[in-house]
């Protein structure tokens, strides 16, 4: 996208600094994320400001970031490291930030400006991860201003137009740091609403490091042109120096996702995981208690269902299930949270 | 009919997606915005029957946007809901319903916001 194309009008950007990044990935069925990462970490009181969690893709490893504060990454890598099989790879990179932008509106075009303005800045990103209404990347710290400087040239934000501008008006990185640190714990855990979407893709897809920001950005580009819509997208670092790129499509859309896709990735054929079923807790306030995805993982696990993906961002949680696991994780779920649109009988 | 507007307003944008949705699910027409100064923008295009107003938002908070539009003669009469994550669970606080209703706000609920509660106060005061 240059100059002369119109920029995307959206709401805003955030961004969360001071703050460390942990890449794990392991075995199959070696470690899991619940006992690897989650409850590791909430016995230790340590709030994710980000999680991102895809399970066995390419049939082989299971793949996670998360983000703490920056104070906390050490111990979080320790203890992941810990809990961790022999044989895997845990890794810190600090300090990092999160970059959100919003909303995405579930369109595949602002994801794919984002990931672009991203990649013509130059920025490593460790991490993408989706919730309902922003796409967030976790960069290194370093990097902040030429990815938001870049941004200005795709979006268009309604309260500054100018990187500038933004700047002047953001709070010191430690006070945003202090609204997301373990403040209390709820026994039961309230969340806004608790939305199903059934009838999905998961595409999953090993696409070289270097190129998986321009030509992905690309991708999701032109699906954005098509009309698609994507509820959910993760991605992370794979194995050999590739990132894995998840996102979810309606299924009826399969063969315009494949041909779209490898117009623009030339990688091994993607994963198509189908049907698939997707879950998004809404809020409130994920970023400022501990265990919230701990307790996540607990439920599933009682009724044996393992998510294909999962991503923490902003303040909600999306995961990625087969269709066929749906009807027991949501009646697990609706017993461990507390469902205030349930409560209020609006569906 | 048309649908009566309401105005969500908070930095929290999954929640302001989700209060959203609430309220469309509702029938009421619904606005977003992201900050105080957004509102202030949105307002001066097109007053809403109801404002719902998060108080804790950086640069100029709910509460301080709340007394500026009641000292306003053109906005004053904007019934609005305050919305605050503040509350016993969180050891402390300068916004307190106290200070929200000293303010003249309409209606003041803590988050997480029950949805009948919430579609109640918007209807209330319309």
């Amino acid at each position: 996208m240059g100059q002369n194309v119109s920029k995307i009008k959206v709401g805003g950007l955030k961004i969360l600094e001071e703050g460390a990044g942990v890449v794990s990935s392991s075995p199959k069925g070696a470690q899991r994320l619940r006992t690897g990462i989650c409850s590791p970490l909430t016995r230790n009181r340590i709030n994710l400001t980000f999680l991102a969690h895809v399970a066995g893709a390419f049939g082989a490893e299971a793949y996670s970031v998360f983000c703490t504060e920056l104070a906390a990454g050490m111990t979080s890598f320790t203890l992941v490291k810990s809990n961790s099989a022999a044989s895997s790879r845990v890794s810190l990179h600090a300090p990092v930030c999160i970059i959100s932008l919003y909303p995405h509106d579930k369109r595949a075009d602002i994801k794919g400006a984002f990931l672009r303005a991203l990649a013509q800045a130059r920025v490593m990103v460790l991490s993408l991860a989706s919730s309902p209404s922003a796409i967030s990347a976790v960069i290194s710290a370093h990097a902040k201003e030429r990815a938001v400087a870049r941004l200005f040239n795709f979006f268009e934000f309604p309260s500054y137009a100018t990187p500038e501008e933004f700047y002047a008006i953001q709070p010191p990185p430690e006070a945003l740091v202090r609204e997301v640190v373990a403040a209390y714990q709820e026994k039961v855990i309230k969340i806004y609403h608790l939305i199903e979407q059934t009838d999905l893709d998961l595409w999953s897809f090993s696409i070289p490091s270097s190129t998986l920001l321009e030509n992905l950005g690309a991708a999701l580009m032109a699906l954005g042109r098509q009309g698609l819509k994507i509820p959910f997208l993760v991605a992370l670092p794979g194995p050999e120096d590739r990132f894995i790129c998840t996102f979810s499509t309606a299924s009826h859309q399969n063969e315009e996702v494949v041909r779209l896709v490898e117009e623009h990735i030339p990688v091994i054929p993607p994963e198509r995981q189908t049907p698939a079923a997707a879950l998004f807790f809404h809020g409130p306030h994920f970023g400022d208690r501990y265990g919230i995805a701990d307790t996540l993982m607990k439920a599933l696990e009682q009724v044996h269902v393992e998510p294909l993906a999962l991503s923490c961002t902003v303040s909600s949680i999306s995961v990625m299930l087969k269709e066929e696991n749906l009807a027991s994780a949501m009646e697990v779920l609706s017993k461990t949270f507390a469902d205030q649109s349930k409560e209020g009988m609006i569906g | 009919m048309s649908k009566k507007y309401v105005l969500v307003v908070d930095d929290d944008p999954d929640l302001v997606e989700t209060v959203t949705m609430l309220l469309e699910s509702k029938g009421f027409e619904v606005g977003k915005a992201y900050d105080a100064f957004e509102a202030e923008a949105a307002i001066k295009k097109r007053q809403p029957d109801v404002l719902i107003l998060d108080v804790m938002m950086p640069r100029k908070s709910g509460y301080e946007l709340c007394k500026e539009l009641k000292e306003n003669k053109w906005t004053k009469d904007i019934p609005v809901v305050l919305l605050t994550a503040v509350g016993e669970a969180v050891p402390s606080t300068t916004y307190t319903h106290y200070e929200g209703m000293s303010v003249e706000a309409e209606d003041y609920i803590a988050k997480p916001v029950d949805a009948n509660t919430l579609v109640e106060a918007v209807q209330k005061l319309l």
